[in-house]
């Protein structure tokens, strides 16, 4: 396992891949403090640093998904796989390096992003607002996250023996994620009451009335579920700050992490490999 | 006899297709073993096996007397080396840092050995080229010196000169014999060359239909594809005392038939035979080359 970390780091030095995600993370991190500069300087808006670190959140599924899919789909496409289980390593090790290797690599692309907001971010905003340990939390959990996202992408990678097929399943499935996310969040998030405007004697009454769309309590609880459970549903509410249930959403991303893994495991074990 | 690799009754079934079917090989330490075998006739296949990358359906192999289910297979295989089809190579890195990440991979102590790995197989001038942009040649070449990395002492070389050119074919044959027999490992090689194989193998086997339809060392080879005169007699003692006597070279066939072997003038020996009283019923001067050898193992494995 220590050769196979040796070499898969050594690899990751040299690749492409990493160096973009590397080049990326700082460059969002910059953009982002240079468009929020300009509206505080416009506008006179007050930014938030804290808000800037947690807004990688929503869309580091998609750096993770590409990221993997190339750095991993490598693995096959070069005979790499093959030509480590025929030296010796065991299956199971190779699976678990890959998902190691490709977990640290997107926690260290949040990590860069999140110490360039604060080196810059700090001296142009002002210091962090909000509680250091809600901050810690929301972050613990972002990490989380992470590693819930490295271990689907590495799943389908490891599962997947075609480059291109796992790039495009990987980032297909981010965005459904999102989606997804997107659908739950706006059912959970639905008013109760709503405006309804009405023209009377050549005036227009506004009342409040029941929203018929309004979910019922079981539904939304489900939808909250689904939510909480979806990685890129997490990142929305961890990045959105909407009162994320943070005892149990670290919870939701290791059972990801332990069902892709485990069943990734089986799998790759059992794949026969050209 | 101490074999790298044997197998028993391997077989391997894809659905409905049997990729092999009851395949026994024997690979001596120390030989060069040719597989040989037209396309679709498992060579792939079985060496994938070998090489930890797909199951037997039926059967077992052993690797230096490890059973391919044992759980010391693994640690078994530290000891091979191998190229399954197309070189396993990083493209986007250059000759040197596929070697270093190998090195890595089999946890060699130190990196020492890589410059002098990349002159042995005739890349140590390619800088910081990335392999993607090498020739085929360059690529085989490469992926050699990464199969070498562990120092293995079983090489496993799936159609090496494919696609290679002649210069090519010349390089990589004088680089496997110098392996054999300087570094004294035992290599596997598949190909559907003969003429290429017969120039280095000490054995071969002969793959059809996913089984090993003959084993037989070069030295017997040669003897079949010598020029040959084949004698059917009734007094086989009699023919046997006479060429042990003046040391012909031949091989009793069966009761009634003696293969007699080298460039043998015909009327010369059957004139000094006579001289003995040796009269031969029938008498049929041959000469087989490598390609009808193997024609006539296919078609005779397909009769049976």
């Amino acid at each position: 396992m220590i050769r196979l970390l040796n070499a898969g780091f050594t690899r990751l030095r040299k690749n492409k891949a990493f160096w973009i995600l590397t080049i990326f993370s700082i460059g969002l991190a910059l953009f982002m403090i240079y468009t929020q500069y300009d509206d505080m300087k416009k506008y006179g808006e007050v930014i938030e640093v804290e808000q800037l670190m947690l807004n990688y959140a929503t869309i580091i599924g998609i750096v993770i998904s590409i990221f993997t899919s190339l750095f991993l789909g490598v693995e096959y496409s070069d005979g790499a796989i093959r030509n480590k289980i025929s030296i010796g390593h065991k299956r199971t090790n190779i699976y678990l390096s890959n998902l190691i290797i490709t977990s640290v690599t997107s926690l260290f692309s949040y990590v860069l992003f999140t110490i360039v907001i604060a080196i810059i971010g700090i001296s142009l905003f002002g210091w962090i607002k909000m509680s250091m340990l809600v901050l810690l939390k929301l972050i613990g959990c972002i990490f989380v996250m992470i590693l819930a996202y490295s271990s689907i992408f590495t799943f389908l990678a490891m599962i997947i023996s075609n480059k291109t097929i796992t790039s495009i399943t990987s980032i297909m499935l981010t965005f459904v994620l999102m989606m997804f996310a997107m659908v739950c969040f706006n059912i959970v998030d639905m008013q109760e009451y709503i405006q309804s405007g009405s023209l009377v004697n050549g005036e227009m009454k506004f009342e409040e009335i029941p929203n018929p769309r309004y979910p019922s309590e079981t539904k939304k609880k489900v939808y909250q579920t689904l939510l909480d459970i979806n990685p890129a549903g997490q990142g929305f509410q961890l990045a959105g700050r909407s009162d994320p249930n943070l005892k149990v959403l670290p919870f939701y991303s290791l059972e990801i992490l332990v069902i892709f893994t485990c069943t990734g495991l089986v799998l790759f074990n059992k794949k026969e490999l050209k | 006899m101490d074999y790298v690799l044997e197998t028993n009754n391997l077989e391997k079934r894809y659905k409905d297709f049997k990729a092999l079917s009851h395949l026994n090989i024997h690979i001596e330490n120390g030989s060069i073993y040719g597989l040989i075998g037209k396309n679709g006739a498992g060579k792939t296949t079985l060496i994938r096996i070998i090489c930890g990358l797909q199951e037997p359906t039926n059967g077992s192999y052993t690797i230096y007397g490890t059973n391919y289910s044992s759980g010391n297979i693994a640690s078994v295989r530290k000891r091979m080396g191998a190229i399954i089809e197309t070189p396993s190579i990083y493209g986007e890195m250059s000759a040197k840092d596929n070697l270093i990440e190998q090195f890595k991979l089999v946890g060699m102590p130190s990196l020492d050995g890589i410059d002098e790995l990349l002159k042995l197989v005739g890349l140590g001038n390619t800088g910081k080229k990335k392999a993607k942009n090498f020739s085929l040649g360059m690529k085989q070449r490469l992926g050699i010196a990464i199969s070498l990395a562990n120092n293995p002492d079983f090489l496993i070389l799936d159609e090496p000169i494919n696609g290679l050119d002649p210069q090519g074919i010349i390089e990589i044959r004088e680089l496997i014999l110098k392996l054999n027999k300087e570094n004294r490992i035992t290599i596997l090689i598949s190909s559907h060359y003969l003429d290429e194989l017969s120039k280095i193998a000490t054995h071969y086997g002969f793959l059809d239909n996913g089984s090993i339809i003959k084993e037989i060392s070069s030295i017997e080879l040669m003897k079949k594809l010598e020029h040959k005169i084949e004698l059917k007699v009734s007094n086989q003692k009699e023919f046997v005392k006479y060429f042990e006597v003046n040391n012909i070279s031949y091989d009793v066939i069966d009761s009634k038939t003696i293969n007699v072997y080298g460039k043998i003038n015909l009327s010369k020996f059957i004139s000094d035979l006579s001289k003995e009283n040796l009269i031969a019923d029938e008498i049929h001067e041959q000469e087989e080359s490598l390609e009808n050898y193997y024609m006539n193992l296919i078609g005779g494995a397909k009769n049976d």
